[in-house]
């Protein structure tokens, strides 16, 4: 079970407690969200270095070429 | 020297016959008022009032209020505003560590910094706002710029009217720490809020972080949630600053 650290500002004080059911699914909504962006930009990063390749050129080169 | 500055504090003896302006200057003796702290300590002692223990004055060269504790003189105030307020100190645990009531009407702007962040695996960090423990989960727009330190070429992570704010600021590490600032604007108000963050990771194989955007909620918040894709933070405090408004 997933858990939560709550700090109250005004009181000082600071619990742990298990995450409601609410919370609990947002966690899992988020993972995901989290996992396809990581695709994303690792999709994009393979993709780049495929026309790289194609172009027989590096980052740099590709670089001095954008820039 | 002010017109109400005096050069010294005078005592008067029995059946003395005052004078127009003796009188003055001692209606005017309440707090008197000296041009620097060489008149004021000229001002007592010998003819004039002795110094003693809860004698008050004030200075115009540094517009202070002092007071004498019978050995020095200390000053009362002005207190030194300071443009930056600590409201809250909070170690980073869970999967979750959220922070309530740390937005209030006395700061329009707040910044929070994080440091010695470490987290039990990699894992991206997204951000809420919440009102009464409950985070909201909608309505923002971020975009998150990332680069390796080796490379130089940016990397993006948006959210376009997402359930959080991407903001991989600390992408995690089993050894370094790392750190990063939020800055933000007006999130206690029942209006849109933004922000702006800026992290540097300090493992060498990753990069930097930095981005802003908007939360598209007309809201009052009262606290964050910093949230993990996976695993818990096993290191770390984050600090909550209001900017004075004035």
């Amino acid at each position: 079970m997933s858990k939560i650290t709550e700090h109250d500002a005004i009181t000082g004080e600071t619990i742990e407690r298990n995450l409601n059911a609410d919370e609990a699914a947002q966690v899992v909504a988020d993972k995901a969200e989290a996992v396809a962006q990581a695709k994303v930009i690792a999709d994009k990063a393979t993709q780049k270095q495929a026309l790289l390749d194609r172009l027989g050129i590096t980052a740099d080169e590709a670089a001095l070429l954008l820039g | 020297m002010g017109a109400n500055a005096q050069t010294s504090v005078p005592k008067f003896t029995a059946a003395q016959v005052l004078t127009a302006s003796q009188q003055n200057l001692s209606a005017a003796t309440g707090v008197p008022v000296f041009a620097t702290t060489v008149t004021r300590d000229a001002a007592f002692g010998g003819s004039n009032k002795a110094l003693a223990e809860g004698q008050l004055c004030y200075i115009e060269a540094s517009d202070i209020v002092q007071y004498y504790t019978g050995s020095a003189w200390a000053t009362v105030g002005p207190a030194s505003a300071s443009a930056l307020t600590l409201i809250s100190s909070t170690s980073l645990a869970s999967g979750t560590t959220s922070v309530n009531n740390c937005f209030s009407a006395t700061y329009m702007n707040y910044m929070l910094v994080m440091s010695e962040v470490n987290t039990s695996a990699q894992a991206a960090l997204t951000f809420r706002f919440r009102v009464g423990g409950v985070d909201s989960s909608t309505g923002y727009y971020s975009v998150a710029l990332e680069s390796t330190y080796s490379a130089g070429a940016y990397s993006s992570r948006t959210a376009n009217n997402g359930t959080a704010v991407v903001m991989p600021i600390v992408q995690t590490q089993t050894t370094a720490k790392s750190g990063g600032t939020i800055f933000m604007q007006q999130p206690f108000s029942a209006a849109t809020t933004s922000f702006q963050f800026l992290g540097a990771d300090h493992e060498t194989s990753r990069g930097i972080n930095n981005g802003s955007g908007f939360h598209n909620v007309a809201t009052s918040y009262d606290g964050f949630s910093l949230i993990l894709s996976t695993g818990t933070f096993s290191n770390g405090t984050i600090k909550v600053y209001g900017l004075a408004n004035t």
